[in-house]
């Protein structure tokens, strides 16, 4: 009988999805393979290498901390940026709506998917662990008063920190799905991604300040014990034997906290996931709400000033909408927009935060409250940040899923693609870059108890429009007319590492102007080269005409 | 002594909240029994179809393949069954037979043997091994993508074979060729239910037709007794009468006059 030599099914499920992780689910354009798969390969490598090197920074904690905060230290690193993206992989792994339509009718059930699924997450997360905590691993034979097989312990601490992870992950989603539907688990989805990103872009900037403080925290009593990464440690530290007495407490925490969460996420509701998948197949398209309020309410607004006199061209106006209606409302466009832009958001506050006192030489905390120190330049450079929403919007909003329909903008009596492309470069102005500028200014002021910088970050500013018309530079640019799989172009990296570092370079320049006290002719020399600029570029680009080949 | 029915709906119901999608079908198709399932837009024919696959959970009602309740014994009824769904959904990121050794592993085929069997529709369809090889599913085209889930479907040489629009995008040779495989199928013994818009196809090919409107069951039986029996002269006539609005021509005229230039 066949069967007998035939692989398990969850052995099946375990090969392919782990090929869908690297591969992604779309295929790419013929000719493209090869290099993708190179690229991905180098991918790999280069990702492993960097959380190497991110590692070293708790790795080098052995030489001053004690081993509970050196252990902790390192389940923070783990738990912030291995479990993050164990995290944010589960959401567009877990939940496939295309999947019931392959999978669900095959002889399989949902639980040794979910096991699969979960397999191919726990492995990738794993080796993103090691790779965090490799130098850490060798570094603890240097740490005073640990155990010589600390480096044996933390691999299964690190192994269990990972399981809870997962569980939790698989536990919460499965919760969300059961308890809220499709429509809003799909903005569920993309709230948690992005408030992940938020996260791990918060604690990349926040940790190592954390870390200046370690050595002075007893993280055996007091607020820190509520924290994971502590009970890992102190699991660690009764496997390694190091006073056994005041850890095991929460050591038995550590080990309780992923048993149970274990077994409510994989087996108590392991056939949830079964029913989640069937809720995702049944309420496609039986959204049974009366009527939609947002399109109406969309038309309305651009039908009114200001956005009437602004989007004019009809062809712009309906890109707009097109637009529009896809950062609304699609699952894939959402999930990878928000969660990219998130932390762009992010880091204005975080530039802004007040550093620590200790930090600070006097005669920084005299420049600054003269309004020309650090801190106002250092937050200026942050609201300087929204000038890239609008091209890092524009980078995926060039991409979908639904990509073949562009072909439409290629069969209709268009002259040039140039009013597609303003009609999306619109949208992400209005939609990113408007309400991002209203909000960051004000909370940075706020912060800083001044408008100092955000007239530092006015010749910045100033480049927004200009900065918005770079992708329509680069190539034929039509609205989701590209695969998702090409999303990280070279092109794009270009343009964004290239707008960073003008509106840096303009930033600089304003801070020395500002010095010599130039920096009222100087903003208006930047408005008016940036007119001057935008005027040409918009010229430019609606002399484009569409690609021969492809026309 | 009675012969169980391949396929057997049972008071089969679905509902999305409110909205009542199939309402209290019951159905039976014995073995070589090609089955046209048919009706308008949003009538229900996925959603039967979904159900009986177990890809949704009925609301009421059952439904048995060979005698196995769907919900009671997923495993074994999915085994009994082969799906094409109207989709075509695929895992675009495999090669065409990275995908079709997954799916035989899935139901038991050691390698080798779904190899065979994969040679013998690559050359039924006329699919080049390079293309099913080395090409993405992604870059196929239609036609190509859906030869792959037809075998896909087929592989595993199922007593049930549930068709969802199958000829969507096959090329008129291939979608000749596919229809004489069914017949082949269905003298073979297999239960085939083909659900399409495609009218002529169905009275050609199929041997009964059931035709559901608003999830409910409107007529079903063979196609020359219903003919005979509604009075009409194709199945076109009969569809269009239960279902549609009459006088489209008159409505196209009304139609072309008031359209604007």
């Amino acid at each position: 009988m066949t069967a007998a030599t035939a692989p398990r099914p969850e052995q099946v499920l375990r090969a392919l999805f782990w090929k869908l992780l690297f591969r992604g689910r779309a295929a790419l354009a013929p000719g493209q393979q090869e290099g993708q798969r190179r690229r991905r390969q180098v991918g790999v490598a280069g990702t492993l290498a960097l959380y190497g090197l991110f590692g070293a920074l708790p790795g080098a904690m052995a030489f001053v901390v004690p081993p509970l905060s050196f252990a902790a230290s390192l389940h923070s690193f783990t738990l912030l940026f291995a479990s993050l993206t164990l995290a944010s992989a589960a959401g567009a792994m877990l939940f496939v709506r295309e999947e019931a339509e392959i999978l669900l009718h095959r002889p399989v059930l949902p639980e040794q998917m979910l096991r699969a699924k979960l397999a191919v997450l726990l492995s990738h997360s794993l080796l993103l662990a090691f790779a965090l905590n490799a130098v850490g691993l060798v570094t603890a034979f240097w740490n005073q008063g640990n155990a010589p097989w600390f480096a044996a312990a933390h691999v299964v601490t690190t192994l269990l920190l990972m399981l809870l992870s997962a569980s939790l992950v698989v536990l919460v989603y499965n919760v969300c799905l059961r308890w809220f539907g499709r429509e809003r688990f799909d903005n569920l989805l993309t709230l948690v991604q992005t408030l992940l990103s938020v996260a791990m872009i918060a604690a990349s900037q926040l940790l190592p300040r954390a870390m200046e403080r370690m050595a002075d925290v007893d993280l055996a009593s007091g607020w820190a014990q509520a924290l994971p990464p502590v009970w890992f440690g102190a699991l660690d530290m009764v496997l390694c034997g190091v006073d056994v007495a005041r850890h095991w407490p929460l050591a038995l925490l550590a080990v309780a906290a992923t048993a149970l969460t274990a077994w409510l996420g994989l087996v108590r509701l392991g056939s949830a996931y079964g029913v989640g998948l069937m809720a995702l197949n049944e309420t496609a398209g039986t959204d049974e709400r009366p009527e939609r309020q947002a399109p109406r309410r969309l038309r309305r607004l651009i039908a009114a000033p200001p956005l009437r006199w602004w989007l004019r061209d009809p062809v712009e106006r309906q890109a707009f909408l097109l637009t529009t209606a896809y950062l609304l409302r699609d699952r894939v466009t959402k999930l990878k927009i928000y969660p990219a832009l998130a932390p762009l958001l992010v880091m204005p506050l975080i530039l802004a935060a007040p550093a620590s006192r200790n930090s600070r030489t006097a005669a920084a905390e005299a420049a600054d409250a003269a309004g020309r120190g650090p801190s106002q330049f250092l937050s200026a450079m942050g609201i300087a940040y929204v000038v890239l929403l609008p091209l890092q919007a524009l980078l995926f909003l060039r991409h979908s899923e639904h990509h073949r329909a562009a072909a439409l903008f290629r069969c209709t009596p268009l002259a040039h693609w140039a009013p597609l492309f303003h009609g999306a470069r619109k949208a992400a102005l209005t939609w990113f870059a408007l309400p991002a500028l209203g909000s960051v200014t004000s909370i940075v002021a706020a912060m800083q108890g001044s408008a100092t910088p955000f007239l530092l970050a006015l010749p910045m500013l100033g480049l927004l429009p200009v900065v918005s018309l770079l992708p329509g530079l680069t190539n034929e640019w039509l609205p989701l007319s590209q695969p998702n799989e090409d999303i990280r172009s070279q092109s794009g990296c270009l343009l964004f590492a290239g707008a960073i570092m003008l509106s840096m370079a303009i930033g600089v320049v304003g801070g020395v102007a500002q010095g010599f006290g130039w920096f009222a002719p100087y903003i208006v020399a930047v408005l008016l080269g940036s007119a001057l600029l935008h005027w040409r570029l918009r010229r430019r680009i609606g002399a484009r005409s569409w690609r021969a080949a492809e026309r | 002594m009675t012969t169980e029915a391949s396929i057997s709906l049972q008071n089969l119901s679905k509902t999305f909240g409110a909205q009542l999608a199939v309402d209290q079908l019951s159905l039976d198709v014995p073995a070589g029994t090609i089955l046209g399932l048919l009706g308008p837009n949003g009538a229900g024919k996925t959603t039967t179809l979904k159900m009986v696959t177990g890809m949704l959970q009925p609301t009421v009602g059952t439904a048995r393949i060979c005698g196995v309740d769907i919900v009671k014994q997923p495993l074994e009824a999915k085994r009994l069954f082969g799906f094409v769904p109207d989709s075509g959904a695929v895992y675009e990121a495999l090669t065409g037979l990275e995908y079709l050794l997954m799916v035989a592993a899935l139901y038991g085929i050691d390698e080798a043997t779904a190899t065979t069997r994969i040679r013998q529709f690559l050359d039924y369809f006329e699919l080049l091994e390079g293309t099913l090889r080395h090409k993405l599913l992604g870059a196929y085209s239609k036609g190509m993508r859906r030869k792959v889930v037809i075998t896909a479907a087929l592989l595993h040489n199922p007593k049930v074979v549930l068709l969802d629009e199958p000829l969507d995008g096959l090329d008129a040779n291939a979608a000749v060729g596919f229809k004489a495989l069914l017949e082949t199928l269905a003298r073979e013994g297999k239960a085939i239910v083909y659900s399409s818009h495609v009218l002529d196809v169905v009275e050609r090919v199929c041997h009964r037709v059931a035709i559901i409107d608003k999830g409910r069951l409107m007529v079903d039986g063979a196609p020359a007794d219903l003919l005979r029996q509604h009075g009409a002269a194709t199945l076109e006539q009969l569809f269009t009468k239960l279902t549609g609005v009459a006088g489209h021509e008159a409505r196209a005229a009304e139609f072309a006059k008031n359209l604007l230039p």
